[in-house]
């Protein structure tokens, strides 16, 4: 494909119906991520159907843009009443309420948004020059290495969140378990599913995440002893600029740790199956762990948030990767715009960049122009997400329950995956009670049909037999990386 | 014994029960193949059941254990529980409209020119959004 083709498809890409589409979805993919539930995949399954009668960049842009504007959205409840939108955003929870109820709700967003979009842009011009080396890349990592990579992930996130390993590796082999639920992938016979035939399909991960994630902290902030007449969260200190601004000093600060989630999401997300959740926590743990101010993560460091949601925002243009060059989707997101491709007639695969390489240099510019918009839309936004918690907790924290029940409702299409929900909100309470770790137990949960898939594959490639795991140096080297993870998590003195 | 230690315990006690009772019960035994139906679920069983002896063991970890706040919480989730069966029974409307009502209440909201309106606001704006302008069913 030569240069020119590359140029007119970005010329396509920034025509002002282009734009208004972009900024349209990237409007609707923020207000639906804030919605616990809702949140961007179902926006764009709605959406699809109403694409029909556009152009298929138009409508690709339009997604594009729904998607993105979910990344941000995700973590603006997250930060403003600790009930994140998206299972992605649990992370950003971690400091972005602390920093919230300090009184930096708008200084705790802007860290967000600014952290989203650049990991967001880095992982796109990855995407746009180097995808298909990276997907070759990633196609190396086979069964073995997907399931020691997950076994890593889980061991370094267990030992990370929370204050014992312990009870971080328990909450993972529970999520695990939870996950084994419904049809068995290797011989297609029912488990665990009690009489239930809606069990068949498994937990719905959105009734889990929703029920564990936000319903569990919604029902505990409604009923705390404090007056309902109260505002949600501590309101905006706007005795100093410097509590709402971030400088660019502060931004320069975090440029190590947003580069180093950058990255963590770009790799994790060219890789099928692993996630934007988990992706998030891993670069959380990093830079905690390289922090010289490692002790204070937790109570509201910004470097807390610009970790996760770089990390997390950088999987989605990953996510493409796998997805144009050899047609393989990274994630239901993914998975939903490689049936909006066909239904405009583009095949994603190899020959993607040959056949309609127009088409995808304007796909390219749309993106750039979705991150331009999304951070224009986020400023924008800013002051009305800071109105909205100034109403009292009795007002927000009825009406986000009843936007819960709504989204799971739609998205498990019915009352069954409600039920799942309040179920997943009482395990969530009690699991918090007692300091297990919920977020292990969701990214455990979210990887067990792959991390089954994968250690079945692993077992067949291995022939059952450990010694052959010499054979794939990059499984054997995480594996044991995750064994020192443990060890080092069960020292004394690691021991928080 | 620490609340700690005792959560070990009853994680080793839901392994063995598990294990022992359920997944024998409720998993189909097939004889082919490295991974059976119950390989997984049991190997997690075992995980959980070493994880729990070593913690019951060790301890350590904090616990927020209060309850005050429990018996709040479970209250608070009977009344959602109860708004649920009525939506599922009378439809959307009556029971989101319950559940706000009570919920601002259980909240400790007590102005009623608030509670009423935005109770009312709030379920009827997401019916209109979501029955008419999406086409979506709600219950």
């Amino acid at each position: 494909m030569d240069l020119s083709t590359a140029l007119l498809g970005l010329g396509d890409a920034f025509s002002l119906t282009n734009l208004a589409f972009v900024v349209a979805g990237v409007a609707i993919g923020q207000i639906v991520g804030a919605i616990p539930g809702i949140g961007p995949v179902m926006a764009m399954a709605i959406a699809i159907p109403f694409t029909f009668v556009l152009d298929p960049l138009v409508a690709i842009a339009f997604l594009i843009g729904i998607n993105k504007g979910g990344l941000f959205g995700g973590a603006i409840p997250a930060i403003l009443i600790n009930t994140p939108g998206t299972p992605d955003a649990a992370a950003t929870a971690l400091d972005g309420h602390p920093m919230a109820k300090k009184g930096q709700p708008k200084k705790a967003m802007r860290f967000a948004l600014y952290s989203s979009v650049t990991g967001d842009t880095f992982s796109d011009l990855v995407l746009i020059t180097v995808s298909v080396p990276l997907a070759v890349l990633a196609l190396k990592m086979g069964p073995v290495e997907v399931f020691a990579l997950m076994i890593f992930a889980f061991s370094v996130i267990a030992g990370l969140v929370g204050d014992s390993i312990l009870k971080g590796l328990i909450a993972a082999a529970l999520g695990l378990l939870a996950a084994t639920i419904g049809l068995d992938p290797e011989h297609g016979t029912p488990r665990l599913y009690f009489g239930y035939f809606e069990l068949f399909d498994g937990l719905p991960l959105i009734a889990v995440a929703v029920g564990m994630l936000a319903v569990a902290e919604i029902l505990r902030r409604l009923v705390e002893e404090t007056s309902g007449q109260a505002a949600a969260i501590a309101r905006q200190d706007e005795s100093d600029p410097a509590n709402s601004r971030i400088s660019f000093a502060e931004y320069w600060r975090c440029r190590f740790v947003i580069a180093r989630g950058a990255v963590i999401g770009t790799v994790l997300g060219a890789i099928p199956g692993i996630g934007s959740t988990a992706a998030a926590f891993m670069s959380y743990a990093s830079a905690k762990r390289s922090a010289p101010d490692g002790e204070s993560f937790g109570t509201g460091n910004p470097k807390g948030i610009a970790a996760t949601e770089s990390a997390n925002s950088a999987v989605m243009g990953a996510n493409l990767i796998p997805l144009l060059t050899i047609g393989i989707p990274g994630s239901i997101s993914a998975a939903l715009l490689i049936s909006a491709f066909k239904i405009h007639g583009m095949q994603p695969g190899p020959l993607l960049f040959e056949n309609q390489g127009r088409l995808i240099y304007g796909l390219f510019g749309a993106m750039i122009m979705a991150n331009v918009a999304n951070l224009a839309v986020g400023q924008m936004s800013l002051n009305l997400w800071a109105a909205v918690i100034r109403a009292p907790a009795s007002v927000v924290f009825p009406s986000a329950l009843v936007f819960c029940v709504v989204g799971v409702y739609l998205s498990t299409g019915g009352m069954f995956g409600v039920a799942v929900m309040l179920l997943a909100a009482i395990a969530s309470f009690l699991m918090r009670a007692f300091g297990y770790p919920v977020i292990v137990f969701i990214i455990a949960f979210f990887l067990g049909s792959n991390f089954e898939r994968s250690l079945s594959q692993t077992l067949v490639i291995l022939d059952g037999d450990p010694a052959n795991l010499l054979a794939h140096p990059i499984a054997a080297a995480l594996l044991l990386l995750a064994f020192v993870s443990v060890v080092w998590f069960l020292a004394p003195a690691r021991r928080r | 014994m620490t609340v700690n230690r005792m959560s070990g315990l009853a994680m080793l006690l839901f392994a063995l029960a598990m294990a022992f009772l359920v997944i024998p019960a409720h998993t189909e035994t097939v004889g082919s193949g490295w991974m059976k139906p119950d390989t997984l679920p049991l190997a997690c069983c075992v995980a959980l059941a070493v994880l729990g002896v070593a913690h019951a063991i060790r301890g350590g970890g904090t616990t927020a254990l209060d309850g005050r706040e429990m018996l709040r919480f479970f209250g608070a989730l009977l009344i959602v529980a109860a708004c649920l069966w009525v939506m599922s029974r009378f439809g959307f409307l009556p029971g989101a409209i319950a559940a706000m009502i009570a919920l601002m209440l259980a909240s400790g909201e007590r102005r009623p020119l608030l509670v009423g309106p935005v109770a009312i606001a709030v379920p009827v704006a997401t019916w209109l959004i979501i029955e008419h302008l999406l086409g979506r069913s709600l219950p």
